[in-house]
């Protein structure tokens, strides 16, 4: 069993080089469409069959801001590693891979008495241009 | 002890999206081109041609731990233009 919190969990930018000292991680949502397929000789309720293409999802994390590091790149693509922490006999972490391009940049709010924070949204691009679509790898046990 | 592994990430069949296993039963690698940092059996981050990132803060990788994972990768990929590292948490001011 893998039950865990969040703590532990590290989000790495391959091409960039680009580690961030993350707050909050939300991967966002995989969303299928659906298809009405009601006719005037429906009954009861709307029919629905699934849709061929699913949304690959929106990463948004929230970091500390490091004023020493380059501005972060919006557009560039590059391949995302979100590792989650080992449990229990776990030898080989869980991973979120994909490629995709940071799509939105929030910098910092400077406020008294809060620790300056930034927010990077990333967008999965499914795998387009040779890309990596989003994949999920249960962690590996002994 | 550091090492490079392969990248965790298991490919997987683009049609079925089955994971993939190569003949030995090793799962095959979803990015070939990457490693995974390992330092005394913990991954400690990853790297590829672009360089080494680690996932832990400045102040707990220690000089040596850098230099043989610089060379490490170096030796895999024939160079290592950056090495990054979590920013420090910060320090209360004496």
């Amino acid at each position: 069993m893998g039950i865990n919190t969040g703590l532990g969990t590290t989000a790495v930018f391959t091409i960039q080089s680009l580690a961030l000292k993350i707050v909050s991680i939300d991967i966002g949502n995989q969303t299928l469409p659906t298809v009405n397929i009601s006719t005037l000789a429906t009954t009861n309720y709307e029919q629905y069959i699934p849709g061929d293409l699913s949304e690959s999802g929106q990463v948004t994390l929230e970091c500390q801001f490091d004023s020493e590091a380059d501005q972060i790149a919006l557009g560039a693509v590059d391949t995302l590693t979100i590792t989650l922490p080992l449990t229990g006999t776990g030898t080989s972490n869980a991973t979120w891979v994909g490629t995709g391009f940071i799509t939105d940049y929030k910098p910092p709010g400077f406020l008294k008495n809060e620790l300056q924070t930034h927010t990077v949204t990333f967008q999965f691009d499914g795998g387009a241009n040779s890309g990596t679509a989003p994949t999920f790898t249960k962690q590996t046990t002994v | 002890m550091v090492e490079l592994k392969p990248h965790p990430a298991q490919a997987r069949h683009p049609v079925t999206n089955v994971p993939l296993f190569d003949d030995d039963g090793n799962p095959r690698p979803l990015l070939p081109e990457t490693r995974s940092i390992w330092w005394d059996g913990v991954m400690v981050g990853y790297c590829s041609k672009h360089g080494a990132t680690f996932t832990l803060e400045v102040s707990q990788v220690p000089d040596w731990v850098r230099d043989e994972v610089e060379e490490l990768v170096s030796v895999e990929f024939g160079d290592c233009p950056k090495v990054s590292m979590l920013i420090d948490t910060p320090e209360v001011d004496e």
